[in-house]
């Protein structure tokens, strides 16, 4: 991604924590080791 | 004694990611690095740029350096999705990232020290809409809102890319947008 050149630099440390806290778990959600298939997003359905 | 931050809110900020299975999960790649995003962890940024022995390590990022966690303003986000969708190695996915720590603000977009996604988008393009369902499944773990998004082609989902960025800006009261520019925060420390 192209961000163009550095206009400033600084530090933040945020109020709230944007981490949450413990990874989501559904219900039912096997572990899946099936490959995802490239997305050809120029052919349609 | 440590100095105060400059600010106390996240920048956050667009950014195209790869989704890709690991030991049975789903999880957030880089683009351009092979590093995975981990789950409920910040993304720290480690510069890899090939080092002279006698340069010393350096953190990241610096302005000098091409280093940190990328994101930018909706427009370059877009036009990179775009782009890169013309011949992907794995399925893209879009979304919103907060960043902290260590920041370098440029032209149209940001490098930072800590990341963690704050919304995920995944395109559900052509005929693979399962595919995009399936990841969209698998990227809940993260613990932050993922949606499909609906498009048939690329350029389709580049312009929902636009609409949601302008869509998401209003959302976010108090602020300039999910594409908060530091110009418009409020700033506690000054």
């Amino acid at each position: 991604m192209q961000i163009g050149k550095p206009k400033r630099v600084y530090t933040i440390e945020p109020i709230e924590d944007p981490v949450p806290q413990a990874p989501v778990e559904e219900p039912g959600m096997e572990p899946d080791d099936r490959p995802f298939e490239p997305v050809d997003s120029n052919r349609g359905p | 004694v440590n100095e105060a931050p400059d600010y106390c809110g996240p920048v956050v900020a667009w950014r195209v990611w790869y989704a890709v299975q690991s030991a049975g999960e789903t999880r957030l790649s880089s683009v351009f690095h092979p590093a995975y995003w981990p789950v409920c962890k910040p993304l720290e940024a480690v510069c890899q740029r090939l080092r002279l022995p006698f340069r010393e390590r350096h953190e990241a990022p610096t302005r000098r350096c091409r280093c940190g966690v990328y994101a930018a303003l909706p427009e370059a986000a877009r036009d990179y999705f775009l782009a890169d969708s013309r011949q992907p190695p794995t399925p893209a996915v879009v979304g919103c990232v907060s960043l902290w720590g260590l920041v370098v603000e440029c032209e149209r977009g940001w490098r930072a020290s800590h990341a963690y996604p704050e919304r995920l988008f995944v395109p559900r393009l052509g005929r693979f809409g399962d595919t995009a369902s399936r990841i969209a499944r698998g990227l809940r773990r993260y613990g932050v809102p993922v949606e499909l998004l609906d498009a048939s082609t690329a350029a389709a989902a580049a312009d929902e890319i636009s609409s949601l960025a302008r869509l998401v800006r209003r959302s976010v009261p108090g602020t300039a947008g999910v594409v908060a520019l530091p110009e418009a925060m409020p700033n506690l420390w000054q």
